[in-house]
């Protein structure tokens, strides 16, 4: 073992990593949905699809919350929805999306979905679940649990 | 030897596990918020397959001292993020095992997992290159 020998090893992880990255660059171009590159945020990305849920800020979401006439949807999986929610907030993950239809009676009630934050996407999954079960009142909130909580407000 | 088998299966697994959906992977990421936005798409396209890499190396001959040291680089990485993360307490998924991981990174098993698959890369590492 040598100092040699570790600099030969370095250059061979770099050069692989190198590869990799071409690898993973030229497979990229071949997939039908690209990762784009720089990565954007769900929320930033252009929607191509029509009839989809609105987005409200923090703002929104609170006032909607201390109106109470507002139902609060916590997309994110369970055992997050049990450390902390959304007072009054009902949990429908991704996997039980199927249960949107059956949610409410009540097609024109408000509703506002969010996950962790801005860079999940499972609170659009749900709401456009919602939309296609005939909901015509739905809203994602992007800042998600991350930007409830950091302006302290009720959980 | 099986040291060596499990390393190998590990990255592969890893990387097998990521390969069908960088967008969730990149997801998983960005959610760490570590990262600028220019970095996090190369690394979400290129680490299952620099992981995947790293596997097979390790289970031949030609490059396996190179492929000890780039599980010894991977392995160091993951366990700084995750006390980083945990430190940060951040709730986020770990994606160490593609998108639907089910670990928690605020849950500390991850940081223990993380140092075990270090010590295991440093333990290979060692075999490669001081015995004979």
């Amino acid at each position: 073992m040598t100092a040699k020998n570790v600099f030969r090893d370095a250059a061979v992880v770099a050069a692989g990593f190198l590869l990799s990255l071409a690898v993973g660059f030229a497979a990229n171009r071949l997939r039908s949905d690209p990762l784009p590159i720089p990565y954007r945020a769900p929320a930033d990305r252009p929607s191509d699809e029509a009839g989809l849920p609105g987005v409200v800020t923090l703002a929104g979401a609170e006032a909607a919350w201390r109106a109470g006439d507002t139902l609060f949807i916590d997309a994110r999986e369970p055992d997050f929805f049990e450390d902390g929610h959304v007072p009054g907030a009902i949990n429908l993950p991704v996997a039980r999306t199927a249960d949107a239809r059956t949610l409410s009676g009540d097609r024109e009630k408000a509703v506002i979905v969010y996950c962790t934050g801005a860079d999940c996407r499972d609170s659009r999954t749900v709401a456009q679940a919602l939309c296609a079960a005939g909901h015509r009142n739905v809203d994602v909130f992007a800042g998600g649990w991350d930007e409830w909580t950091r302006a302290g407000l009720p959980q | 030897m099986i040291a060596r088998g499990i390393l190998a299966a590990v990255f592969i697994v890893a990387g097998v596990l990521k390969l069908p959906d960088p967008t969730a992977f990149a997801e998983g990421i960005a959610g760490f918020r570590l990262l600028p936005a220019w970095a996090v798409g190369p690394l979400a396209l290129g680490m299952p397959v620099f992981e995947l890499l790293t596997g097979f190396v390790l289970l031949g001959n030609r490059f396996r001292s190179a492929g000890a040291l780039a599980a010894i680089g991977l392995s160091l990485a993951f366990a700084l993020l995750y006390a980083w993360a945990l430190a940060r307490g951040l709730d986020v998924r770990c994606s160490c095992f593609g998108g639907a991981g089910l670990l928690r990174v605020s849950n500390p098993v991850g940081l223990l997992r993380a140092l075990a698959l270090l010590a295991l890369a440093a333990w290979v590492y060692r075999r490669e290159n001081f015995s004979d």
